[in-house]
């Protein structure tokens, strides 16, 4: 029962975010694709709203996070006016392609069937994530000083993740790890839906879904961030390439700044594409605009705790850029994407690419792939060895250039119709 | 003859993409199942731990868990409590005890360091028994055992 509580916490995040379904183009995404917009607005309200209160020090009570999540619920409900299907004109142009959609159902079973017998999982769960969820479900509120003694890893990193913890167990009164591997499943099926509902692409989906079942698998994301900043990466590049919605990508900036330090770096690579590939700076800065409040909001919470270890290595005295290693590190790195199955997954995107048929609709994409590898790049190159880091971390770290590239070459084939 | 293969191409080129796609999802989960098999068995049971099977041979970790789940019923809470394999000193594996906290959120988990001026009222030691003239046994188990301080 618990642990079936624990993960309805995560099931009922769409209806937090109902709100989404007000945005046109998301009204016009199939059901899925619905679902899990909001499902990546109800993450992010959840977290700001649980986060401003601990700020504000207001101490998370059951009856207040109902009252105040449920309103929210309520309001959305009230917002979309019943209106849950699609407008005219929001109909698929293409029948399902039934095998590709069956492709994803037996990856996202071998995937349960992975997390389900303990052969995905995060170290990272049991290490950091898991413990500041619990710590401060206990507390309720932000637990600073458990934050702040020194001896646990990454006191800095951004909150999502373990606030969503706080949610499910404000459901269950306890934590459920099992519960918290599963949820992994539920932001795996989300970005594979995102990228089927906005490209309507069936089988470009089944490509991401391969692709992240094994590389899920390899890198031990269940239960960590990974796969849900994986998720909020998708969602991000599937709605600036496919639908057009400004909207729905700031939505998934914010989750992904939110949800690891990657996600700053993800940030700074989408506004770089917008203003490279649209020549929009406004554009650009309209999109980030709520990714850089919530950013700011918890740099300056860290900032007041004495905590800012990450995001402000910039002022470490140890600057040194090791260009000398440039080699090394490309080399270290390229193993680490292989992904124990030489590259497949880079390859097949990058060979798709190449062949596609409207290169120009990737472009987006692939600049934000390209600059998020190079951001990597020049962190590992700040290390005067970093081979060992690239092994522990690149795997991970090249999961969001790799679900871009993934996205591009989903765009690199479509249909100039749609 | 390129115009001609580019014409093929384009004629042909959604099937090559479906056949590439199909390909790699196809291999993708043979590759799963390999994997999950080369992880050991038992395939079909639920696991002990979280940690079960991430690795043929099970991380220290994963005994640590079932540790700590025990001591956290038999530690008074808000006692000051460590993990450790006493072999590794003075170089502990932290995450033994980053586990503990996570387990153990009612009691104090520290970084394993016995010889502090502050040390821990507990140890909980994995598989090895501890020696140490600050502590006694307070409990052992069938992955290691639990050590008060005297």
């Amino acid at each position: 029962m618990k642990d079936a509580l624990f993960l309805a916490g995560f099931l009922a995040l769409p209806l937090i975010g109902l709100i989404a379904w007000r945005i046109e183009a998301v009204r016009r995404m199939p059901l899925d694709g619905r679902i899990a917009v909001a499902g990546a607005a109800g993450a992010v309200i959840t977290t700001v709203v649980l986060a401003a209160m601990s700020f504000a020090g207001i101490s998370w009570s059951r009856a207040r996070l109902f009252a105040i999540l449920g309103a929210i619920a309520i309001a959305g409900v009230i917002a979309i006016g019943g209106r849950t299907s699609r407008p005219p004109g929001g109909r698929d142009v293409r029948p399902p392609n039934w095998s590709a959609l069956a492709l994803i159902a037996i990856l996202a079973l071998l995937t349960c069937y992975g997390i389900l017998t303990a052969r995905e999982t995060a170290g990272d769960l049991l290490f950091f994530w898991g413990p500041k969820g619990i710590h401060f479900y206990q507390a309720h509120e932000i637990d600073v000083p458990f934050l702040a003694n020194k001896a646990h890893p990454n006191p800095d990193y951004p909150p999502l993740l373990p606030l969503l913890y706080v949610w499910s167990q404000t459901l269950a009164r306890s934590f459920s790890w099992w519960a918290a591997l599963l949820t992994t499943i539920l932001f795996f099926l989300g970005s594979v839906a995102i990228l089927r509902a906005s490209s309507r692409d069936d089988l470009g989906a089944a490509l991401l879904a391969g692709v992240l079942a094994w590389t899920f698998a390899v890198t031990y994301a269940a239960g960590g961030a990974d796969a849900p900043l994986v998720f909020f990466v998708a969602l991000t590049l599937s709605a600036l390439t496919f639908i057009r919605s400004d909207f729905v990508a700031a939505i998934g900036l914010a989750g992904a700044v939110l949800t690891k330090i990657e996600g700053t770096t993800f940030l700074i690579a989408v506004v770089l594409a917008i203003v490279l590939v649209d020549r929009s700076i406004k554009r650009a800065l309209l999109v980030a605009a709520p990714a850089l409040a919530v950013l700011a909001g918890w740099v300056a919470f860290l900032a007041k705790i004495g905590i800012v270890y990450g995001f402000g290595r910039a002022k470490e005295e140890n600057t040194r850029i090791y260009f000398e290693l440039i080699p090394k590190t490309l080399v270290e790195m390229a193993k680490a994407g292989s992904y124990e199955i030489l590259g497949l997954p880079f390859l097949i995107a990058i060979a798709l690419i190449i062949l596609g048929r409207t290169r120009r609709a990737a472009l987006l994409p692939l600049t934000v792939a390209v600059l998020t590898i190079g951001a990597a790049v020049f962190f590992y190159l700040h290390s005067p060895d970093p081979t060992w880091w690239i092994a522990a971390s690149a795997p991970r770290v090249l999961l969001t250039p790799l679900t871009a590239l993934i996205i591009a070459s989903v765009a690199a084939w479509r249909p100039q119709s749609i | 003859m390129t115009r001609l293969a580019t014409h093929a191409f384009k004629v042909e080129g959604p099937l090559v993409r479906e056949k590439l796609i199909y390909a790699a999802c196809i291999l993708f989960a043979l590759m799963l199942v390999r994997r999950f098999q080369g992880l050991g068995g038992p395939y079909f049971t639920f696991p002990e731990t979280i940690q079960d099977h991430v690795r043929e041979t099970p991380y220290p970790s994963r005994d640590a868990i079932l540790l700590a789940e025990h001591a956290a019923t038999v530690i008074p809470r808000g006692k000051k409590v460590t993990v450790l394999r006493p072999s590794e000193a003075p170089n502990y594996d932290l995450t033994l005890f980053y586990a503990a906290t996570g387990l153990m959120p009612r009691h104090l988990v520290v970084a394993p360091d016995l010889d502090s001026p502050n040390p821990p009222d507990y140890v909980i030691s994995v598989h090895e028994p501890l020696n140490h003239p600050a502590y006694r046994m307070h409990v052992e188990l069938e992955k290691g055992f639990i050590y008060s301080r005297k």
